[in-house]
């Protein structure tokens, strides 16, 4: 435990140091009579907070969670255990990490809500897991609408509302909830049009029958199914086969 | 090896060997911090954490590729995953610079001076000013901020990360603690202005 410093260390000042620096990692504020650590400590939370890819999700497990603020740590990581719906589907994911190798890793890439490596998917990149789901969702409702089932596309509707509310991305959350304003007002239209009782949901401008002009939207056919999302930067997720590109081959935007 | 970092270690041999739900409980647990080491070590890009988050995903699929080869050896798991993740950062660093990356340079003034969204042009300046600041430190100091303050690991197992005994990365911080606190006023005023 001795430093093999080249010169005289105070390790008071060594020790004062290792403790805030322990406090910092763990996300406590600073000491108030600390300018420089309250930079750290502002700092740490923007490397959190700012566009957090988990907000919303669970919280973020903190490896120094459950740790003494003393220098002298003993409780270390606190491993959380699985989620019960990652549990659910997580079972092909592994499976597969074993047989199919580096196949996995294009697999999560590529993987959508259908695909047996979907949960993987989600737990590597839940931001994109939301966009992807998402879109499923929507692509499902429009099929029940055109299918006349309208309790179901209700359904599907209100989850993937539910889901959309969640997702950060400003591109992505302003495409999305305009696909699903779409969709309720189609949902709602259909149903007056077939039935004459208005949707549950809240529809601006119910029309018969008619098709409601709409942006450009992924075919229903394949929902989302490898579809690039725009806004979504996925390496590798335009390749469809072994092996992952590393950011060496440009896709990576420029840093300034 | 504390309890928890064996317990880690443990969590991510069943990951290794096929456990279903390991392999999800441990991305999910490793994820949040590479994701604010890469924002740490990389930086916002016009005030946006985007290309950091791209390529803390990269690192976390690459050590989902390697996770099959990981075996306890009695060194932290963090070892295992922050020399992916470092080796990922710094790829990025040289795709993007198509160069050697400086460090003093590592981070040089980005394009976010321009008008844009409050909240964006707010959000990563922080992190660009610390990131040019902490560019005034040797390499294995700057990586050890880095890791102690926005990963979170302790000391050990920095250490184990960077090859270091605890004691070593303790003295280590504590000088580059000092050396930061000396550079702060000036360097984030000259970044300020």
């Amino acid at each position: 435990m001795t430093p093999p410093a080249p010169e005289p260390v105070d390790l008071a000042v060594v020790a004062a140091d290792d403790a805030l620096l322990d406090a910092l990692g763990r996300g406590a504020p600073a000491p108030a009579d600390d300018e420089f650590a309250g930079l750290l400590a502002a700092w740490r939370a923007e490397l959190s907070a700012a566009g957090d890819p988990d907000a919303g999700r669970s919280p973020a497990p903190d490896r120094s969670a459950g740790r003494s603020p003393a220098p002298g740590r003993a409780a270390g990581v606190s491993v959380r255990r699985p989620r019960p719906r990652r549990r659910v589907w997580a079972g092909a994911a592994a499976a597969a990490l074993i047989l199919l190798g580096g196949g996995l890793i294009a697999g999560t890439v590529t993987a959508t809500p259908h695909s047996p490596l979907w949960p993987l998917a989600a737990a590597v990149d839940p931001a994109r897991a939301d966009v992807l789901t998402a879109d499923n969702k929507l692509a499902d409702a429009r099929r029940a609408i055109a299918d006349g089932r309208y309790a179901d596309a209700q359904h599907l509707v209100d989850e993937a509302a539910a889901v959309v509310a969640r997702i950060r991305d400003p591109q992505q959350a302003t495409r999305l909830t305009a696909e699903l304003a779409d969709v309720r007002r189609k949902l709602s239209g259909a149903r007056s049009g077939t039935h004459g009782a208005p949707g549950p949901t809240p529809a601006p401008a119910p029309q018969p029958s008619a098709p409601v002009p709409s942006a450009p939207r992924p075919s229903p056919s394949a929902p989302g199914n490898g579809l690039p999302v725009p806004g979504v930067s996925l390496p590798g997720g335009i390749l469809p086969s072994l092996p992952l590109p590393t950011p060496s081959g440009g896709i990576l935007p420029g840093l300034p | 090896m504390t309890a928890a970092e064996a317990a880690e270690a443990e969590l991510a041999r069943r990951a290794a060997d096929g456990d279903r739900d390991a392999v999800a409980a441990l991305m999910a647990h490793i994820r949040p911090g590479i994701v604010r080491y890469c924002r740490a070590s990389l930086g916002p890009v016009a005030g946006a954490f985007t290309t950091a988050d791209d390529v803390a995903q990269e690192c976390c699929l690459a050590i989902l590729r390697a996770l099959p080869r990981y075996r306890d050896q009695g060194r932290p798991f963090a070892a295992f995953v922050y020399t992916i993740a470092a080796r990922r950062v710094t790829d990025a660093q040289r795709a993007a610079s198509g160069t050697r990356v400086a460090p003093a340079d590592k981070l040089p003034e980005p394009a976010d001076r321009a008008p844009g969204p409050e909240q964006r042009a707010v959000a990563g300046d922080l992190t660009r000013r610390l990131s040019r600041l902490l560019g005034y430190l040797p390499p294995a100091q700057r990586e050890i901020i880095v890791l102690r303050v926005a990963v979170g690991l302790p000391a050990e197992e920095t250490g184990a990360v960077l090859g270091m005994s605890a004691g070593a990365v303790r003295v280590a911080q504590s000088r580059a603690l000092a050396r930061l606190r000396r550079l702060a006023p000036a360097v984030l005023e000259e970044v300020r202005t």
